[in-house]
């Protein structure tokens, strides 16, 4: 499977990257690719999104468009290729 | 206390200025600021006048923590019936102005009457004066500010201004603060216009505002300045990226509308983003307004040297996916160029794009653009020659300057409109967010995500997250937020505060200054109050609830692709429980009993 983890905002800016591709050869949940991700990058994405094995308040992350939160949060599977949007803590108006 | 006890009565007419005493009463009712001036309003406006008639009045408010260090503690609002909606207006605005304005010893202003000549207020310490506005009439809102502040004498003057927009009576003119803070919606700067009114300079202040517990007060700035620093969003998101972090977040849940709502996702998001005004050096620093601990504001510079401050989210939405624009130096151009004509950016690009939506479906033809651009989406030459042309009335300039709906109405087609009574909707599609759509459908000053901003909860989980695609529910939100929205804007803070504070946080402030014995339920029920007040204004003013509605495209055209796909607005099931909760008729009139148990009557 293909996953291609979009990063936005701050971590956009810090890494300096707008994608990262991954293939994986069995389903993840979106923790499991959280630390991948974290590894690959050398840049913890768990302690930016993450207090306590929770999402932290404001933190935005999509499986195909659609909030985790509504999924089964950070326990959410990725069974198929997919994308993942991952954005830190933000907010405007 | 927190108050300064002193309002100024201008007549504009026969420039008679006046000192009246500070109704402390009514302020127990309705706080300060918006709650207050429109309390004034009501009582002394008819809601039927032309808005731009001198039977209008225009008020300029502080809230009892404009000039404080509670966090954010420098807005005033400008109060008005509005000429874009034809109901009641009301707009805030940060910077420095607000808080110069009550260190000279007032509270608000009451304009009335209409100036035979152009003229501007000057007030500092010991003099209030109306002065001849004569030599800047005419002149951006850049050039007005440098010019009435070397005239006062004092370097460090603020001064709040209408551009060529006001004057012109655009029915979206704003009233522009420092050159690049806004009282941007609902045409405020047309009222001023309308009054031959071009500024009000504040030169010195020497006041500070009396706080009725200081040790009390000094301990929730304190708490409350931590949690915005500590908080994510306050404290780290608002600050790096400012608004536009926005755009790719809602671009990615399908909810970023482009081409005028016709779609629902723009392709050239990441070109056009927050993230790329950093990525391509535009963004030179963020700026801070009077006692703000976020600082979300954007100083920029473009390539050719051109500097300003912004795009924000909503200006590079409206010029950007609304007309079709991935260009995003002419975007932040657009934007510099609505702070100096003076415009709601908001208003202003969305009604370009309306037009251009119009241009593209043949109802607007070739002759009715003449020598101008092509009114095409994409085309970064229309937004800057139309926005400039609005501003001076020439050509289709002059029906584009009445704003989208009376643009479109004049070819046939209110239809292609995105507009909640009359005023241009911004940039969160309401098939995807339900809860915002209801907020834009009930607001007292038409389309509009600030009065009730359910984008917080539904999209970015804060307080907590909800389910956007939800109705049930949603009601109850919105009541909640159009409340403590009411009491936030009256208490004179910014509403971006809202993400980290909460109703007893804003309780502490406001308890603390004012000596007010309030208990939370006391607070909401001003913001009740406040709410229920303006919703009787704009139906004596003929705004029947039949406009608690939105554009028929957001009610029954499905989003054709992305995460939204098949969605629309099911606003019918929201209604009718929102009518139910406020205790209104289920025709969306407020009881004789819900008004008395107000005291509003």
């Amino acid at each position: 499977m293909k996953l291609s983890i979009k990063l936005f905002a701050t971590i956009r800016l810090d890494t300096g990257l707008k994608v990262v591709d991954v293939n994986i050869d069995k389903p993840i949940n979106i923790i499991e690719m959280l630390k991948l991700v974290s590894d690959i990058l050398d840049y913890d994405l768990i302690e930016k999104l993450t207090e306590n094995n929770k999402i932290i308040p404001g933190v935005i992350i999509l499986l195909n468009g659609v909030n985790i939160h509504h999924i089964n949060k950070l326990e959410t599977k990725i069974t198929e290729d997919a994308i993942i949007s991952v954005f830190p803590a933000a907010a405007g108006g | 206390m927190a108050y300064m006890g002193t309002i100024l009565r201008i007549n504009l007419s026969d420039k008679s200025i006046k000192k009246e005493e500070f109704p402390k009463e009514l302020a127990k009712k309705y706080l300060g600021g918006r709650g207050l001036a429109s309390k004034i309003l009501f009582d002394e406006v008819d809601p039927k006048v032309d808005a731009l008639s001198p039977e209008n009045k225009l008020i300029f408010a502080t809230g009892p923590l404009t000039l404080t260090n509670a966090p954010t503690g420098g807005r005033y609002m400008v109060i008005t019936k509005g000429p874009l909606t034809g109901g009641i207006a009301s707009s805030n605005s940060g910077g420095f102005f607000g808080a110069k304005f009550k260190a000279t010893g007032y509270d608000m202003i009451i304009f009335e009457g209409k100036s035979e000549n152009p003229t501007y207020l000057f007030i500092d310490d010991s003099t209030v004066e109306l002065r001849d506005a004569s030599h800047v009439w005419g002149k951006g809102t850049e050039d007005t500010t440098d010019i009435l502040v070397a005239d006062s004498g004092h370097k460090t003057a603020n001064v709040a201004c209408i551009g060529p927009a006001g004057e012109n009576l655009s029915n979206f003119a704003a009233i522009i603060n420092e050159k690049t803070r806004a009282a941007g919606r609902t045409g405020v700067g047309a009222v001023m216009g309308s009054k031959n009114l071009k500024a009000v300079v504040v030169a010195s202040g020497k006041f500070k505002t009396p706080i009725d517990n200081p040790e009390g007060f000094k301990a929730a700035v304190k708490k409350n300045r931590e949690m915005l620093k500590e908080n994510g969003v306050t404290g780290e998101g608002l600050p790096a990226l400012g608004t536009k972090v926005l755009d790719n977040i809602i671009n990615e849940i399908g909810a970023y509308p482009s081409y005028n709502f016709q779609k629902s996702q723009f392709e050239y998001t990441d070109e056009i983003s927050g993230e790329a005004l950093v990525e391509k050096g535009y963004l030179v620093k963020n700026v801070a307004c009077y006692a703000c601990p976020i600082a979300c504001g954007r100083k920029t510079a473009l390539p050719d040297g051109a500097k300003g401050e912004g795009p924000e989210y909503e200006v590079g939405w409206s010029y950007g996916a609304s007309c079709g624009v991935k260009d995003l130096i002419a975007i932040t151009r657009a934007g510099y160029m609505c702070n100096n004509l003076g415009f709601d950016a908001i208003s202003a690009g969305a009604t370009i794009a309306t037009a251009m939506e119009l241009y593209e479906k043949g109802i607007i033809k070739k002759e009715d653009i003449g020598s101008g651009p092509e009114l095409k989406f994409g085309s970064s030459e229309a937004i800057i020659y139309y926005t400039k042309l609005m501003a001076s009335r020439e050509g289709i300039g002059d029906k584009m300057a009445d704003g989208a709906y009376r643009l479109a109405e004049s070819f046939g087609h209110s239809e292609f409109a995105m507009t909640v009574k009359k005023q241009e909707i911004p940039a969160y599609d309401p098939r995807v967010v339900q809860g915002q759509g209801l907020a834009y459908a009930t607001n007292n000053r038409g389309g509009d995500h600030t009065r009730a901003y359910l984008i917080s909860p539904e999209v970015l989980g804060l307080p907590e997250k909800i389910d956007a695609q939800e109705n049930k529910g949603k009601a109850s939100w919105v009541k909640t937020f159009q409340e403590l929205t009411a009491i936030i804007d009256s208490a004179g803070l910014c509403i971006f505060t809202s993400f980290a504070m909460g109703a007893p946080d804003y309780l502490a402030l406001i308890k603390n200054s004012t000596g007010f014995s309030w208990d939370e339920a006391e607070m909401m029920k001003a913001g009740e109050r406040i709410w229920n007040l303006e919703r009787e204004f704009n139906l004596r003013a003929g705004i029947d609830p039949s406009q608690d509605t939105l554009p028929d495209r957001l009610l029954k055209d499905e989003i054709k692709t992305g995460p939204g796909k098949g969605n629309v607005n099911r606003l019918d099931t929201m209604l009718p429980n929102y009518y139910e909760l406020r205790g209104w008729s289920k025709d969306g009139i407020p009881t004789d009993e819900k008004l008395k148990e107000l005291e509003i009557v």
